[in-house]
């Protein structure tokens, strides 16, 4: 009977139905299978976990980080150089930031305390998920690599916090179900947290997790890298800082510090492949052109990403250094000239600070710009009056092929570590008597 | 089903009988003694009603009439009479005793009354009569939608049915539409509600569906009917029934069109080329005392506005002025004498940016026919119409077939597919990404005279030192291609079965797929190509796809036959599964050569260079679901309804992943509803029929429904796309951690309360619908803030509880129903009080702060236990709002008098607020801060507006006088505060040489008539007294005042319509029915509000900010003239 055979087909749908919908595979879909990424399966393999410390290292680079804020916002006004100067003044917002004018609304703020962390925080996950990885426990030497990149990325940020705001919240776990972490940490001390940066830099050095660098990039980390950091840590912990109960104290044991900044120091000195640049001048011109300079020993990479340059890009070169003067145009009829000048000449040199340079110093002329370059492609420079030097080493006139003209972000990676900066502190150490 | 099948299966059933089996026991029927009895069956005015149906009651044979209404049926010559049922489908079904000696018989049918108690309204798997539905829920019609000469069927709806809010977020074509009923249920989360079409959910369903397709919309508002959709009812439900055919063997084609055009409405008022001259004078106004001259002295008076240096910044001004070679601006007089009109003519950039009047037409056509076994519908509709702003448009195809077959008496197939092109052209004004990429403020902020389409680089580079870069607007209008093409193709099929007299299976699968196209190409002069990519063009393509898979199995149980016949049960019980997959992907190609055109760009991508990629997005999102329905009813008095549903959902931790070990997925939800039909009491009936009153009911309902609307995998830590690192000059791709996990993520639970009541007057010309109802939403998820030094800005949590309380009127009135003129009215409003009762416990004291992302430099909304969703928190003005000469201690305006406040840090100032400026006011609490006594700093703000309207509603009138039908339709929402951030930035002048709103005209000003500034207090007030706005900001930190909310109450004169039918008989000859109309909609608004328009919500990302006016696209008034055409 045709009914049986309607019977029949209802049933069928029933069951096809039931057995779809019964099995538990419905409601747990493979997370894998989507955009998303499970945290142990993602760290399961080396290409994964090079992902994850890709989006850790991101939070150095862009607009809230050494893209613009922590670089140049955040360094001036000091003795050397000073901040836009340029109305409007005041602004609440980068201005009054240089010009020691804070307040509690200042707009640049948060955003760059908040990405720091957001760097501890991706840090801190790949340090975890590592150590649990089957890869990293059999020995596999790229993610012991990856490991000693993500200590020493979490001692960065860290130490940039410490840097800027003083005893803050710390934490080496991430904040994921399983560590059950208090919401509202309390914070702690400056001390404390440099000393775990330094214990996790020598676990780093004495596990053997990183060799020298091979390398020729200094966008990524590499022995030298994590010894140079921890000499610095170290030397501002043997430093004097203001505490939060108002006063400038040194920190405690200041010899042993000293101590491990020089040994620190000699040892990349005796060992690494890295060394100076005969040209002081060559160092910045390489930077502007992303050639790599053996002298750069870790230097934040700025990537170009079209419309989503803020993230990845920086604005060295555009938000400092000399202004691009355009072509002048003569209007007959007001009688006057316009010259369209490009990019903001935000950070200005003290005029005292040209004079402190020995008139022979080489370094004085590419520290401190003396003039503003014309329209690319014509040799032409205009100079500028003494109170509006401009700081000299991301300029964009050194930048080969020419940046568009209103181009903001010129693709030039913000120095961390030089070759220098380790003869410095090995020097600072002498001078502190401590070798 | 309902009772149209029911007739037609008796029909076939004896259609059937009669062809094959009484031809083959033709003997048996011999026995049998007949006669003939012949007649016809017309409409009230005589007309035959084609293949009406004639039912012998007692044997269940029937006859169909001819297609001029005769019939002949045969009927048993015993000498008795016999009952014989007439019914002709949307008229009242007629049953007549046929006495015994009678041979002919001419029945009369009327047609059914609109909206009257015998309609089959769908409550949830199961179709019942209007009249026997104890839930509440409202009905518009396919006659009130047909009205309304609309694209969108979401425009249709506005105002029509009671706690239905719908609000256009702006006035560019196919606009989104936020849709809430009873007030908002959720606070981070979306709360617009689910739609069910033709029994399969469907995400947005009403961009997808033309509104002349549509047969009936059931809202569904209380959890009697919401709890049986369980997971995603909490937000209401919205079903929709389409189109089918009659099945009654006639083709029928249907033709619906209108043609018209739009015009803008309104344009605010922007300052003209004299005073906009004046304001760059005051403005640059050398400043003997600058905060930034190295011999400034915070001792001495800064009454101008702190940004000169020297006499050479005026003459910045004077350049700029001058840029056109005819008015060459030397001095103050110069601006005097050139830049009076028409001299310098005022170009209204709005008027030409948004100008157009373009056509708008639409174009239905319908088709449908077949007989009792199989029938089809087919419609075809288009819309177009282009915008009125300049490079925009909309164009919409929809096909749409349904197909209703019968395999046999017990087996019944559906299928039905619908195909909807939708391209909207245009890069609008609103922009989600970033206030940078805003396109209103060009057309605002542009110099209000100069050439119409011509790029001016020396203006776009002034006005580029803080970041504004002005473009010519009519230029950037043409340079930002934008079209958003969506393919949407749905699928639908059913079978029925009717297993036996009490037991009918039902299978419903549905599949919609949506493919979305943009692509967005930014020409040289765009803010996107200026600001990224050197001034080269860049072009973006994205492509998404959605598919939802849909099944749902249920089985109906009913037909019982109790020993009592007052008794009566029935129900349902089934399950369903619910599949969404979601897949995304962007390129961006930049750096294009420029002059290459758009569409050029689009087919050699390869020319740019190709962006890193975008992060792509692909996930799935499943729910199984189990449900059931009880009714009980007793004697039609009581009724009893029971439903019970349980949702599993892949967005919640599975045991193995949640935080104690329990599954966190599943959801129970259940409802249990009373009712009791007063009119059905015989000891009522008495005083009922002295009050007129023929229908009476009282309805109380208890239940829970759900809300899941959340992103997936939240409850476990994932990585997702989106980082990138620039090594060796190359950018690498890396993973970032997508969001703090929480696995102990839950349903949100919607417990709503329900009391209603239904009234039916004067044989139900007035109907009466009152709702009172009480929704808590317990178990939020929210978006909950972190404190940053977790990595992460936020977690979603299940925490805190929200309440909606109100009332709902519903009212329906055929006031006259004259033969020759007929009046009715339809009238609603909605009572609802929205109210945040319970957050996470470290946020119930002070609640948690939200930026609408406008570019308010402080967070500008609050969610605050104890108040609304859409608290507005900025600042009050202190008095009249403005800083008098009177308020200071010295003539030279460096110290405030004590008691007054002092805003000088939110201004940004570095000396007191001088003469003039906003004086805002000083709350308690605020500390008292660096700047001395009652300074203020970001914590005096305060709530100083509230989003959520008090009531809304909507009053429709129709009016048929003989042929001429007219109707009015107005739709209010009163009592709610819009935040105009528009009037924030627009009359803010930390930019140089941008223009303001013209309020900035009635500013306090420190230049008097003779271009010197005033330092005189007496002179400086008697100069200002007829001012009462204050003197423009120059920081660049906006902030909201008390002046930028304003009440945004409105009455729209939505829609007026005249039509006139044609029924002579030589036009009756060629169509059924032919009527012609003329329509305006939006004619007015009445309201207060300054802004375009006070319907507008352009910060739509989470529900917690709504009431934003930024940078919305102005609404227009649409002119039409359109045919319905019956053949």
């Amino acid at each position: 009977m045709r009914t049986i055979k309607y019977i029949t087909i209802v049933t069928l749908i029933f069951i096809i139905t039931l057995s779809t919908s019964s099995c538990k595979k419905f409601l747990n879909p493979d997370i894998n299978a989507s955009s998303y990424n499970d945290d142990s399966t993602l760290f399961s393999t080396v290409g994964g976990t090079y992902g994850a410390l890709i989006g850790t290292y991101q939070n150095l680079t862009g607009d809230y980080a050494y893209g613009i804020r922590l670089s140049l916002y955040y360094t001036v006004d000091n003795d050397e150089m000073v901040g836009p100067t340029s109305t409007p003044y005041p602004d609440n917002t980068r201005r009054d930031l240089a010009h020691y004018a804070l307040s509690s609304t200042n707009s640049e703020l948060e955003q760059p305390f908040a990405n720091l962390y957001q760097g501890a925080e991706q840090a801190n996950l790949c340090i975890y998920y590592i150590q649990r990885s089957k890869l990293y426990q059999a020995g596999n030497t790229q993610m012991r690599a990856m490991l000693a990149e993500a200590y020493t990325l979490r001692a960065q940020y860290y130490f940039d916090l410490v840097k800027i705001w003083g005893d803050v919240p710390f934490s080496t776990l991430p904040h994921i179900p399983a560590t059950n972490l208090p919401v509202y940490p309390s914070r702690t001390d400056r001390d404390t947290i440099y000393n775990q940066l330094l214990a996790d830099l020598k676990f780093v050095e004495d596990s053997s997790l990183i060799g020298w660098r091979s390398q020729s990039n200094s966008q990524r980390i590499s022995l030298e890298v994590v010894k140079g950091l921890r000499a610095r840590i170290a030397l501002y912990r043997a430093g004097y800082s203001l505490r939060s109960n108002g006063q400038m104290v040194q920190g405690s044991n200041a010899a042993y510090y000293y101590g491990i900044v020089a040994q620190e120091c000699s040892d990349i000195l005796a060992n690494s492949t890295a060394g100076l640049n005969p040209s002081f001048k060559a160092v910045f011109q390489n930077n502007a052109n992303r050639i790599f300079d053996k002298e750069m020993l870790w230097s934040v990479g700025a990537g170009e990403s079209g419309s989503n340059n803020g993230n990845t890009n920086t604005k060295l070169g555009y938000y400092d250094g000399p202004k691009l003067n355009g072509t002048p145009t003569y209007n007959a009829t007001a009688g006057t000239i316009t010259v369209t000048q490009y990019g903001n000449g935000s950070i200005v040199v003290v005029p005292s600070y040209f004079y402190r340079f020995d008139s022979t110093d080489l370094r004085r002329d590419v520290t401190i710009c003396i003039y503003n370059p014309t329209v690319y492609g014509t040799d032409t420079v205009v100079g500028t009056p003494t109170t509006k030097l401009t700081d000299g080493k991301f300029r964009r006139d050194w930048i080969s092929p020419a940046p568009y003209t209103t181009a903001q972000y010129m693709g030039e990676n913000w120095p961390l570590l030089r070759y220098s900066d380790i003869l410095l502190l090995n020097q600072h150490c002498c001078a502190m008597n401590c070798i | 089903m309902n009772d149209e099948f029911l007739t037609i299966n008796a029909i076939m059933k004896r259609k059937i009988l009669l062809t094959t089996f009484v031809t083959l026991l033709s003997s048996t029927i011999l026995f049998a003694q007949l006669k003939q009895v012949k007649g016809r069956v017309t409409d009230d005015a005589g007309a035959g009603l084609d293949f009406a149906s004639v039912l012998l009651k007692e044997k269940g044979t029937g006859v169909k009439c001819d297609s001029l209404g005769n019939f002949t049926l045969k009927v048993p010559d015993d000498g008795k009479s016999h009952d014989v049922v007439f019914s002709y489908n949307g008229f009242t079904e007629k049953k007549i005793s046929v006495p015994a000696n009678a041979s002919t018989i001419n029945v009369k049918l009327s047609k059914k009354e609109a909206a009257s108690g015998d309609d089959i309204v769908i409550i949830g798997f199961q179709a019942i009569k209007r009249k026997d539905a104890i839930q509440t829920l409202t009905t518009i019609g396919a006659k009130d939608l047909a009205n309304t000469p609309v694209s969108s069927a979401a425009e249709a709806i506005a105002g029509k049915a009671a706690g239905v809010q719908v609000t256009t977020s702006e006035g560019a074509p196919g606009a989104a539409t936020t849709i809430k009923m009873r007030g908002p249920g959720s606070i981070t989360q979306d709360a617009s509600p689910l739609y069910v079409v033709d029994g399969i959910e469907v995400e947005n369903a009403l961009d997808k569906i033309s509104p002349q397709d549509i047969q009936s919309m059931d809202f569904l508002k209380d959890a009697s009917a919401t709890s049986i959709y369980g997971a995603r009812g909490a937000n209401g439900v919205i079903i929709i029934t389409t189109k089918s055919s009659k099945g009654n063997g006639k083709t029928v084609i249907n033709y619906n069109g209108f043609v018209g055009f739009r015009e803008v409405t309104k344009t605010l008022d922007v300052m003209h080329p004299l005073d906009y001259a004046k304001f760059q004078y005051e403005k640059a106004f050398p400043n003997s005392n600058s905060a930034t001259t190295s011999s400034y002295d915070p001792t001495k008076y800064n009454l101008g506005y702190g940004g000169a240096v020297d006499s050479s910044d005026l003459g910045t001004i004077y350049k700029a002025l001058s840029y056109d070679p005819s008015h060459t601006v030397a001095n103050w007089n110069d601006i005097n004498t050139i830049f009076h009109e028409p001299n310098v003519p005022f170009n209204d950039w709005q008027k030409i940016v948004f100008g157009e009047k373009p056509l708008v037409q639409s174009h239905n056509v319908g088709i449908s026919g077949g007989n009792l076994n199989t029938s089809y519908n087919l419609s075809y509709t288009n819309n177009s119409e282009g915008g009125v702003m300049i490079n925009s448009g909309y164009n919409r195809s929809i096909v749409s077939f349904k197909l209703d077959h019968k395999i046999n008496d017990k087996l019944k197939v559906n299928f039905g597919v619908r195909y909807n092109d939708m391209l909207i052209t245009g890069a609008g004004t609103s922009n989600d990404i970033s206030t940078s990429f805003n396109r209103l403020r060009n057309s605002i902020r542009y110099k209000p005279y100069g050439p119409v389409d011509q790029f001016d680089p020396a203006y776009y580079d002034l006005t580029n030192t803080s970041g504004l870069a002005l473009a010519n607007p009519v230029l950037l209008a043409r340079q930002s291609y934008k079209k958003v093409n969506t393919g949407n193709l749905n699928l639908n099929a059913t079978i029925s079965y009717t297993i036996n007299k009490n037991f009918s299976f039902k299978s419903t699968f549905g599949a919609d797929n949506t493919n979305t196209l943009t692509k967005i190409f930014n020409d040289t002069i765009t803010p996107e190509s200026k600001r990224y990519l050197a001034g080269m063009p860049m072009a973006s393509m994205q492509t998404a796809n959605r598919t939802t898979y849909n099944w749902s199995n249920v089985l109906t149980i009913s037909g019982f036959k109790f020993k009592n016949a007052k008794h009566d049960i029935n129900g349902i019980i089934g399950q369903e599964i619910y599949m969404d997959q979601y897949n995304m992907n962007i390129q961006e190609s930049d750096y294009l050569p420029i002059g290459i055109l758009p569409d050029k760009a689009f087919a050699n991508f390869e020319q740019g260079k190709i962006s890193v990629p975008i992060p792509a997005s692909y996930y799935s999102k499943s729910l199984a679901s189990f449900f059931g329905r009880a009714n009980y009813s007793y004697d039609r008095k009581y009724f009893a309804t029971f439903t019970f549903r349980a949702d599993g959902s892949s967005l919640f931790a599975p045991a193995d992943k949640s935080q104690d070990g329990s599954t966190k997925q599943w959801g129970y939800f259940p409802s249990l509803t009373f009712a009791w039909k007063a009119s059905n009491e015989p000891f009522m009936v008495k005083f009922l029929d002295k009050a007129k009153i023929t229908d009476l009911k009282l309805r109380a309902t208890i239940g829970v429904a759900g809300n899941n609307r959340i992103d997936p995998y939240l409850f476990t830590p994932t990585y997702s796309s989106g980082a990138y690192y620039g090594i060796n000059n190359a950018l690498v791709s890396g993973y970032v951690p997508t969001a703090m996990a929480n696995n102990a993520l839950q349903w949100e639970q919607t417990t709503s309360r329900n009391f209603g009541l239904d009234v039916s007057l004067f044989k139900g010309k007035i109907q009466l619908v009152i709702d009172a109802y009480k929704n808590t939403t317990s178990n939020l998820l929210v978006n909950v803030p972190k404190p940053v030094s977790s990595g992460y800005p936020s977690q979603m949590q299940n925490t805190g509880t929200l309440e909606n309380t109100g009332i709902d009127f519903q009212l329906t009135a055929a006031i006259v129903q004259h033969t020759n003129f007929k009046w009715t009215t339809n009238f609603n409003i909605a009572f609802n009080h929205n109210e945040v009762k319970n957050l996470a416990d470290n946020l119930n004291a002070t609640g948690f702060q939200w930026n609408s992302g406008w570019g308010s430099a402080y967070n500008d909304y609050i969610v605050k236990v104890g108040e609304s969703l859409g608290a507005i928190y900025g600042y009050q003005l202190q008095g009249d709002g403005i800083y008098h000469t009177y308020d200071y201690t010295d003539k030279s305006f460096t110290q405030l008098k004590t008691g007054v406040p002092n805003d000088a840090g939110i201004l940004g100032l570095k000396t007191v607020p001088q003469p003039g400026m906003v004086k805002l006011k000083w709350q308690a609490g605020d500390y008292v801060g660096k700047y001395g006594n009652d300074s203020l700093t970001s914590n005096s703000r305060t709530i100083i507006g509230h989003a959520q309207p008090k009531f809304t509603g909507g009053w429709g009138n129709q009016f048929n006088y003989k042929n001429w039908d007219i109707s009015v339709f107005v739709n209010f929402v009163i009592g709610n505060d819009i935040l105009n951030a528009n009037s924030v930035e627009f009359t803010n002048a930390l930019y140089s040489q941008a223009n303001m709103l013209a309020t900035m005209n009635n500013r306090w000003k420190v230049i008097g008539n003779d271009g010197v500034l005033i330092t005189d207090s007496a002179t400086l007030e008697q100069f200002n007294a007829g001012n009462h706005m204050y003197r423009p900001a120059t920081t660049s930190n906006f902030f909201v005042n008390s002046k930028n909310v304003e009440d945004g109450s409105f009455l729209r004169i939505n829609n007026l319509t005249i039509g006139y039918t044609f029924n002579d008989k030589a036009i009756k000859k060629l169509f059924a029915r032919l009527r012609l109309y003329a329509t305006v909609n939006n004619l007015a608004v009445i309201t207060h509000y300054s802004g375009y328009d006070p319907e507008v919500n352009t910060s739509r990302k989470t529900p917690m900010t709504p009431g934003v006016d930024y940078s919305a696209y102005p609404k227009s008034r649409m002119y039409v003239f359109g045919v319905n055409v019956t053949f």
